[in-house]
């Protein structure tokens, strides 16, 4: 089946100076439709590069981004805004630009010129009750706790129905059991909606309802290794040592 | 399981030791193995019963009982090799940090390469047993009460990925620095004629 996302030996470089920092070393990873992958990696490891550069908000040095069969760094800018309205989907934590929005008008707002106002505004409302923040209907992003401000990202994400969502540590900050609702409703989407779920996290206990994990650090990704594939135990051979005294 | 014959091993490949030598050299370097004398020479007995050790000589110590010389033993062929397919052995997940340990000890420049494989077979072996965890099923996302089974549940998983997340972390960070030192060992290394 091919893959709904698919990053291809792709590495990148930050030059400060005279020091280059090389993020990513030949990278590939695939996020099929339906699958949920998680990365972990520490803080500076190159997580949200990463996520970025899988978004197509970032382009690699070398290596290819293919999103639906098209290369993402062929498609022109005004295609690749159309992705990124419909089709992928960025969660992270900034929330809304004005802290006057109502987060049902928040959530409602990529369907306004779409659907209407009270089209969007019923939509909204589902949304949050699916995501189980309907409390915060007509709250501000300020009034909110972490858990809530998790859950209204991801329906402001969700609403969209897009096929690819990417997400940057979206369980930050979180106690366990909220930790786990926000990765169920992620584990839904991939399942219900069919839709693709990349996310990147500094910790391992939430990438336990995700079907792919992999490993990220000092540019290089590892994925699990796969005993039924009947892989042989590695012996590596050593150059013979010296004897000193 | 962390092999303490093969880290005697080691240390008489570095150089040529006697019993109590080789006793502070491991209270030096590995100390977390608290080995006593007497194991030590446990070690050395059976290391020479496998052929992987021979008398190289004998030494009078100042201040030695009965002023006897101390034996001393060098590694075989046999030893050597032993050593070395010991350390391009992947090491058994459970103890890899303490096996791990020794052989980053017992390493030199020319080990590096070989190690970073073994570190990323670790964490492939590692995530491999993250991803044998089963969650119970997702909590009900419009809130309400978790029933306590299901927490219980979550707390054990918890534990088990807080616990492969530590020896991820400490990997990832053997791994940086490996490859950092293989880039510098190239850098400063002139190459040698072919």
């Amino acid at each position: 089946m091919t893959p709904l996302l698919s990053l291809h030996d792709v590495s990148k470089t930050y030059v400060r100076g005279a020091y280059h920092f090389n993020v990513l070393e030949s990278v590939s990873l695939d996020v099929h439709a339906g699958a949920f992958v998680a990365v972990f990696g520490e803080r500076s490891s190159g997580k949200t590069t990463l996520l970025k550069i899988a978004a197509g908000l970032e382009r690699p040095d070398s290596g290819s981004v293919t999103f639906d069969g098209r290369d993402l760094s062929a498609v022109s800018s005004r295609d690749l805004a159309a992705i990124h309205r419909m089709e992928i989907a960025w969660v992270d934590r900034a929330g809304p630009s004005s802290d006057e929005l109502m987060m049902v008008d928040y959530i409602g707002l990529p369907l306004l010129k779409s659907h209407g106002h009270s089209v969007a505004t019923r939509l909204a409302i589902s949304m949050l009750s699916r995501v189980g923040a309907k409390e915060c209907t007509s709250a501000r992003w300020g009034d909110l706790s972490d858990a809530e401000r998790a859950r209204i990202t991801i329906a402001h994400a969700l609403i969209r129905e897009p096929r690819l969502l990417v997400l940057d540590d979206p369980t930050a900050g979180l106690d366990m059991i909220e930790r786990d609702r926000v990765l169920g409703l992620l584990r839904a989407t991939a399942d219900e909606m069919h839709s693709g779920v990349l996310m990147a996290v500094p910790d391992m206990p939430a990438m336990m309802r995700s079907d792919d994990v992999l490993s990220l650090s000092g540019g290089r990704l590892l994925g699990p290794a796969e005993h039924d594939s009947g892989e042989e135990a590695v012996v590596l051979e050593f150059p013979r040592r010296q004897q000193s005294g | 399981m962390l092999s303490t014959k093969h880290v005697v091993l080691g240390l008489l490949l570095e150089r040529p030791g006697y019993g109590y030598d080789l006793q502070q050299r491991m209270d030096e370097r590995f100390s977390f193995l608290q080995l006593s004398e007497t194991a030590i020479y446990r070690l050395l007995d059976s290391l020479q019963r496998d052929g992987y050790i021979e008398e190289s000589g004998r030494k009078v110590i100042g201040g030695t009982r009965r002023g006897s010389p101390r034996v001393t033993y060098a590694p075989t062929d046999a030893g050597t090799a032993e050593f070395q397919q010991w350390m391009a052995q992947p090491c058994a997940t459970a103890a890899v940090r303490e096996a791990l340990h020794a052989k980053l000890i017992l390493s030199d420049p020319d080990d590096l390469p070989q190690l970073v494989e073994q570190v990323m077979h670790q964490e492939r072996e590692t995530l491999a047993e993250l991803a044998t965890f089963q969650q119970p099923p997702a909590s009900d996302a419009a809130s309400g009460e978790v029933p306590w089974g299901t927490v219980a549940a979550m707390l054990v998983n918890d534990a088990h990925a807080r616990r492969l997340q530590a020896t991820i972390s400490w990997l990832q960070q053997v791994r940086t620095v490996l490859r950092a030192r293989i880039a510098e060992h190239e850098r400063t290394t002139p190459e040698s004629p072919s």
